[in-house]
């Protein structure tokens, strides 16, 4: 029954969102089209009206709708409608444009929605001052203090969990990265070539070997977390076997990191080794023949032949590879994440997100969002200019 | 052919990749089939000794289990087909048209996927608690809109790029609009491409743990991972339920998986390849 009302309810906000999804493109066709109607400017003030008056009672106002506020809503709505009405009369008489944008908005609309919105809004909240202590408040309609630079000073002076700063999180991130990036494309590679032969069972071990990138990551990462269980699971079971003392796994600081970065190397393999594959697969037979009939080794076969071929495939999947595993938060947090968990193995992305959503530090967490945002940004402009300078 | 003498150590290293990728797969299944006294033993067989299907029957008479199923399945269904909808005209509209900034929409749509969604969490928390969407189903597929809608756009410019101009321009000689040769052309002919992106949109939320964690908090909303991740917690009496939903949730993602995978990895390299 709450099932049936729950999508009921799904289907009512799709429908309100469709409403307006309808009225913008029925804006966007009156500013687009009816250029030369004399009507042209009154109609698009109005429009704008309407739209700065949905603005204050939606997002601005709600209860506490106040006269200030209805009064910047309707008067950016009308000079912005008026200016983008302008705009698309100096600028959209080609009829491609005109479709183009047409067939955009709805998409653009929600990303700006759900990412460019966010985005500011954690701008504003990074510098100010919320946290468990003035959420309440802030609920209720209170204005939050402005702290200026404080909550960035403290990502780097204070601890963004209970002991672990900001520098260990960032080495550590490194390490992470690094140690895994290498150790998939190595295994990986590895595995690509071997299936790249002709052996009988290739299409078994195949389907065998992507095993870990299909099954659902919760279900992986949570099994694995199981047979590291320092008492029960099978992975101190078989050091035992061998005469080897136990390791606790789940709480002395080395061993939660290990096993963390062993689990996520189990998991990220199998999706270098497939695109690795496709690219092998692709390499012309006949450049190893050429090879063979000038007396090239097998090492030089894969030096001068495999190894260039491959960098096309290989150089992007290395940087997404890079950009997947600094971000990724899964592994980390279903191991370490449990009350009664640690932060030996934390990274910065779930450090950002344990402090946000597990220490309710928000605001300092928003500063936090930023400086993690920042690397990344860096790291994507280092690898666009290391690749523009190659082309060249 | 290569020589059989060739090959042996190959085998060798294949076998041994395989079994490290079966053995956790085989471990959670054992443990699903263990009596309850039995739970936390260590040995290492794979069908224990009395075996049982108790557990299997516990997850459906002592959880929600079977909730968090639907629950799951009706959000990543809406999630999939709201987000195609979404992105196919857009989509559409930078394969076909060239326009001022049709270069710097596509690059801020793939700069968002690299954007960690943990970074916009917070403010999209806030947002969706303003719109009293926490706790609903709407505010999930609201924010897994975030990575699915751009995913989708790439995949699907990519599959429109491969679908001939000529056949819209012979349309519209026939007398149909730019959005009919649109909707009475283009869209019927990328059946396969839509369905990849949705596949992509539907298995991104099926699979989803972190965001879904802090917008659905009261257990009658839990997606299946997030019900996972309770039973998990308390190790000592609940992991036979555990092992028992783990095989039953991973059972039919593999047959999809394994079904689809020439097409899903076909699909990823018209997408991101060509770009």
């Amino acid at each position: 029954m709450e099932v049936i009302l729950s999508v009921l309810q799904v289907l009512t906000h799709l429908f309100y969102f469709a409403i307006v999804l309808f009225g913008l493109e029925a804006c966007l066709y009156w500013l687009l089209y009816r250029q030369q109607n004399s009507l042209y400017w009154p109609i698009t003030a109005a429009m704008g009206l309407a739209g700065g008056l949905l603005y204050a009672g939606f997002f601005a106002g709600g209860a506490t709708l106040a006269a200030g506020n209805i009064v910047i809503g309707v008067a950016v709505g009308v000079v912005s409608s008026s200016l983008f009405g302008l705009f698309c009369r100096r600028y959209m008489q080609d009829k491609h444009y005109r479709l183009a944008l047409m067939f955009l908005a709805p998409a653009i609309l929600i990303v700006s929605i759900l990412i460019i919105y966010p985005f500011f809004f954690e701008l504003s909240l990074a510098f100010s001052n919320l946290n468990l202590y003035t959420v309440g408040g802030w609920m209720a309609g209170k204005d939050l203090k402005f702290v200026g630079l404080d909550n960035f000073a403290n990502v780097f002076t204070t601890s963004p969990l209970q002991t672990v700063t900001f520098w260990e999180l960032f080495i550590r991130t490194i390490i992470w990265t690094v140690v895994n990036i290498v150790l998939h494309v190595g295994f990986g590679l590895m595995l690509a070539l071997l299936l790249n032969k002709r052996i009988p069972g290739k299409g078994i071990y195949r389907t065998l070997l992507i095993l870990p990138w299909a099954m659902p990551q919760v279900v992986a990462v949570l099994s694995w977390r199981g047979e590291f269980h320092p008492q029960f699971g099978s992975i101190n079971a078989i050091l035992n076997v061998f005469g080897m003392d136990a390791i606790n796994w789940w709480s002395d600081p080395t061993p939660v990191f290990l096993s963390c970065i062993i689990v996520n190397v189990w998991l990220g393999i199998p999706f270098m080794m497939i695109v690795f594959l496709g690219g092998l697969q692709s390499i012309p037979a006949d450049l190893y023949e050429a090879a063979k009939m000038d007396g090239a080794s097998k090492w030089q076969e894969f030096r001068f032949i495999t190894v260039p071929m491959l960098k096309p495939v290989v150089v992007p999947s290395v940087v997404l590879g890079t950009i997947w595993t600094f971000n990724n938060i899964n592994v980390i947090y279903l191991m370490t994440g449990q009350s009664g968990g640690n932060e030996f193995a934390d990274i910065l992305i779930s450090a950002l997100y344990k402090s946000a959503f597990t220490y309710s530090r928000y605001s300092f967490a928003a500063a936090f969002a930023v400086v993690i945002f920042l690397i990344l940004l860096s790291f994507v402009v280092f690898w666009m200019k290391i690749t523009k300078g190659a082309d060249d | 052919m290569a020589k059989r003498e060739d090959t042996w150590w190959a085998h060798a290293l294949l076998v041994g990749g395989c079994i490290l990728c079966i053995l956790p797969l085989l471990r959670i299944f054992s443990v699903s089939l263990r009596p309850g006294d039995k739970l936390l033993a260590t040995s290492l067989d794979v069908i224990p000794k009395g075996a049982t299907f108790e557990s299997y029957v516990q997850v459906f008479s002592d959880t929600l289990f079977l909730r968090w199923l639907v629950n799951s399945l009706i959000l990543s269904f809406l999630t999939a087909a709201i987000s195609v909808a979404l992105s196919a005209t857009a989509a559409y509209a930078l394969s076909r048209y060239r326009f001022p900034l049709r270069k710097s929409v596509m690059v801020f749509l793939l700069a968002s996927q690299m954007i960690p969604v943990v970074v916009l969490l917070l403010p999209l928390y806030f947002l969706l608690q303003n719109m009293h969407l926490l706790n609903t189903y709407s505010g999930l597929i609201t924010a897994t809109c975030v990575y699915t809608i751009p995913f989708s756009v790439w995949i699907l410019k990519g599959y429109f790029d491969t679908i001939p101009r000529e056949l819209e321009e012979a349309g519209k000689v026939d007398g149909l609009s730019d959005v009919g040769a649109f909707w009475r052309i283009v869209v019927p002919l990328s059946v396969p491409g839509l369905s990849i992106a949705g596949l992509f949109s539907f298995t991104t939320v099926w699979n989803e743990y972190i965001v879904a964690r802090v917008i659905l908090q009261e257990s009658e909303f839990y997606t299946w991972p997030i019900g996972l991740f309770e039973l998990q917690g308390d190790f000592n009496t609940r992991w036979g339920m555990f092992a028992a939903s783990s095989v039953m949730v991973t059972i039919p993602v593999l047959g999809v998986f394994l079904y689809s995978s020439r097409w899903l990895l076909s699909g990823l390299t018209a997408g991101s390849v060509k770009g």
